[in-house]
């Protein structure tokens, strides 16, 4: 063996160990590193590869695979002893299908140097592309993200790959050499493609993430300002009191009892209106309460019918985020309307919470290809509102429904206990 | 046909006032209605334990001997009666998750609003009418006939159907299930292809199956999954209709 063979072959037994590494950190579901893993894996990569470039007996090399695999499995601690045993001979029959494979696409067995390389080649690309597919069915976090487009355009970058190499070695026209800059080229190709698209989606992932922090903290804002609205309506009927009881004792005193109950049924009225929604499911009345208040105070008239348990159902952020952005839509939807009016209708049933919000609008809707788009002027900012109702609720597995005429606008979402 | 309606209720005030409304209600239907009072929840459980046979039971939260609550639990889980509409009614807008466990029909706030009991009667009225039809089956000793307000859930196997019934027994006969739908109100509801689901006696309801009352799991087929959800909301949202 030459010095480019065996460059070759320690290259290929390279990037096959990060493959494993890669398929043992999803099949043991753990991300903690340290240095004894880190070592297993060097062992494993050192051996192996000493063992194929130096003592050429397939059953040797068999043997030195399987009690590497177990070395590396032996270092997720924290995993199930029957998953760490079984690691080693899953991979081993895995690459042991994917050799076969490999061989049969490339034409069969052969003495040829050449053809060994690209079989091992065609070996580690199929290795690559069954780690992300079994990536995808145990959904790993970075494809959770990803759409089944965008999965299968990866799969079939690696497959047209592979497919190029079997041509390649069909073709008896072209020298060796080429067959194995070409082939070798097309590897690393697929590896650089797959950083690529793993950097990206992670990318995208902490992007979506800020935004959603971003939005969490405009949510947390409107919630502290209705604690603090609350606070200060507290002290203001603290102080009404004094003067009612002021009011009522001098009543007494003059024994004007058709005056003080008058007194005090005006007093209940005023203390009814207090309140617009008292469920004692406290994020539910904090928002609501707010955006009630908000609503009345700009000339909306309001009806609610809500039935839920005082108990919190769903996560708060979530209630937080739907409740929120319904209602900031549905107001200022309302306000374009001659008769700003919206109900609002939330049951507990079975489990299921259903959440009901109506306006009266000015009929305009902007709609594309099924989609609802924004009517508001400044696009950027307030399109998320809807979309983020519509993850949050996505997440759930619920469902929301728009429905509209010419002059009712109704949101419904539905969600699963 | 006659309806018979209860209310317990420790304020008198509110007890005749509901009397007088759903009295007022039943002049203009054509059905009769017999309305019986109760002042305390003890003697509300005593009676129930006779055939007392009632549809609708307007039940206090603050009952001063024993809570609407536990006379709530005492119907569904002593006596295990899964057919009677509890309406709970309370001068307060918050409520513990213990009452929606009992899954009562509404809720209604005190002082009661006509408008607001007038629509639940009718749509427990129009509800009765769904419940009180009937799917008849073949027998060896011919056609019988059962309220589909009575049968839990439908399973079909091999061209067997079984209906699964309020009271626990099983009911078996030759058919589809596709023939058997037809004579169904829209409370009941496909789950998937061998199974329909009265929506009365869903116990939970999650995304992908639902939890009967009687502890029965029934999954929900992703091919069905879409238009499951939809009779599903429809059936919250009270919009059935005959």
């Amino acid at each position: 063996m030459n010095l480019p063979d065996i460059l070759i072959t320690l290259l290929t037994e390279l990037i096959r160990t990060a493959i494993t590494y890669k398929i043992a950190q999803v099949f043991f579901t753990d991300d903690e590193n340290d240095i004894i893993r880190y070592l297993a894996y060097g062992i494993s990569f050192a051996a192996t590869s000493a063992v194929y470039l130096l003592l050429h007996s397939p059953i040797l090399n068999l043997c030195v695979t399987l009690a590497c695999l177990l070395l590396i499995a032996f270092t997720y601690h924290s995993s199930d002893i029957k998953r760490r045993i079984a690691f080693g001979p899953i991979i081993l029959s895995l690459s042991a299908i994917l050799d076969t494979i490999s061989v049969y696409m490339t034409g069969g067995m052969t003495d040829n140097a050449i053809y060994g390389q690209v079989q091992s080649f065609v070996s580690v690309m199929l290795y690559l592309l069954a780690y992300i597919i079994y990536r995808r069915i145990s959904h790993g976090h970075i494809y959770k993200s990803m759409s089944v487009y965008e999965w299968i355009s990866l799969i079939g970058i690696l497959a047209v790959s592979i497919l190029c190499l079997v041509v390649l070695v069909s073709d008896a026209g072209i020298s060796s050499r080429t067959v194995i800059v070409i082939s070798f080229a097309l590897l690393l190709n697929d590896i650089v493609v797959y950083y690529l698209f793993s950097a990206l989606s992670r990318r995208y992932m902490s992007e979506r993430e800020a935004l959603l922090l971003k939005e969490q903290m405009g949510r947390y804002e409107a919630d502290l300002s209705a604690h603090l609205e609350q606070e200060d309506r507290l002290r203001a009927v603290r102080h009404d009191m004094k003067h009612h009881l002021l009011e009522l004792k001098a009543l007494a005193e003059a024994s004007q009892y058709d005056e003080i109950s008058e007194y005090i049924s005006d007093m209940q009225l005023e203390s009814s209106t207090d309140e617009p929604i008292d469920t004692g499911n406290q994020p539910v009345d904090s928002i609501l309460g707010y955006m009630m208040r908000h609503a009345e105070g700009s000339g909306i008239r309001v009806i609610s019918h809500i039935t839920i348990p005082e108990d919190i159902i769903f996560p708060v952020y979530d209630l937080t985020v739907i409740l929120g952005n319904l209602m900031d839509n549905a107001i200022e939807n309302t306000l374009k309307s001659k008769d700003p009016c919206l109900s609002i209708m939330m049951k507990y049933t079975m489990s299921c919470l259903l959440i009901s919000i109506s306006n009266t609008y000015d009929g305009a809707v902007n709609e594309s290809g099924g989609k609802l788009l924004t009517t508001k002027s400044d696009t950027a900012s307030h399109g998320i509102g809807l979309s983020s109702v519509r993850s949050v609720v996505e997440r759930n597995h619920g469902e929301l429904t728009i429905d509209y005429d010419k002059e009712m606008f109704t949101v419904k979402v539905m969600l699963y206990g | 046909m006659k309806i018979k309606i209860g209310i317990c209720d420790d304020e008198r005030a509110t007890c005749a006032a509901l009397e007088k409304a759903i009295c007022k209600y039943y002049t203009s239907s054509d059905l009769s209605v017999e309305v019986s009072v109760w002042y305390d929840g003890r003697s509300l459980m005593n009676d129930l334990k006779k055939e007392l046979q009632l549809y609708i039971l307007f039940l206090d939260i603050e009952l001063p001997d024993v809570s609407g609550v536990e006379v709530g639990k005492y119907i569904r889980e002593t006596i295990c009666d899964e057919t009677l509409q509890i309406v709970f009614i309370s001068s307060k807008t918050a409520y513990a998750m213990e009452l929606f466990q009992i899954h009562p029909y509404d809720f209604l706030i005190k002082p009661v609003s006509e408008a607001g009991l007038f629509k639940i009667l009718k749509d427990i009225q129009s509800m009765m009418r769904q419940d009180s039809r009937y799917l008849t089956y073949p027998t060896k000793d011919g056609l019988k006939r059962v309220a589909v307000g009575d049968v839990r859930y439908i399973m079909s196997a091999n061209k067997k159907i079984c209906l699964c019934m309020n009271d626990g027994t099983e009911i078996s006969f030759t058919g589809k299930l596709s023939e058997v739908s037809g004579e169904l109100p829209p409370i009941f509801i496909r789950a998937s292809k061998s199974f329909m689901v009265n929506v009365r006696y869903i116990d939970t309801c999650s995304y992908d199956h639902v939890t009967m009352r009687g502890g029965d799991y029934i999954s929900i087929s992703q091919s069905h999954r879409v238009s499951f959800r939809q009779s599903f909301r429809r059936s919250i949202e009270g919009d059935i209709s005959l």
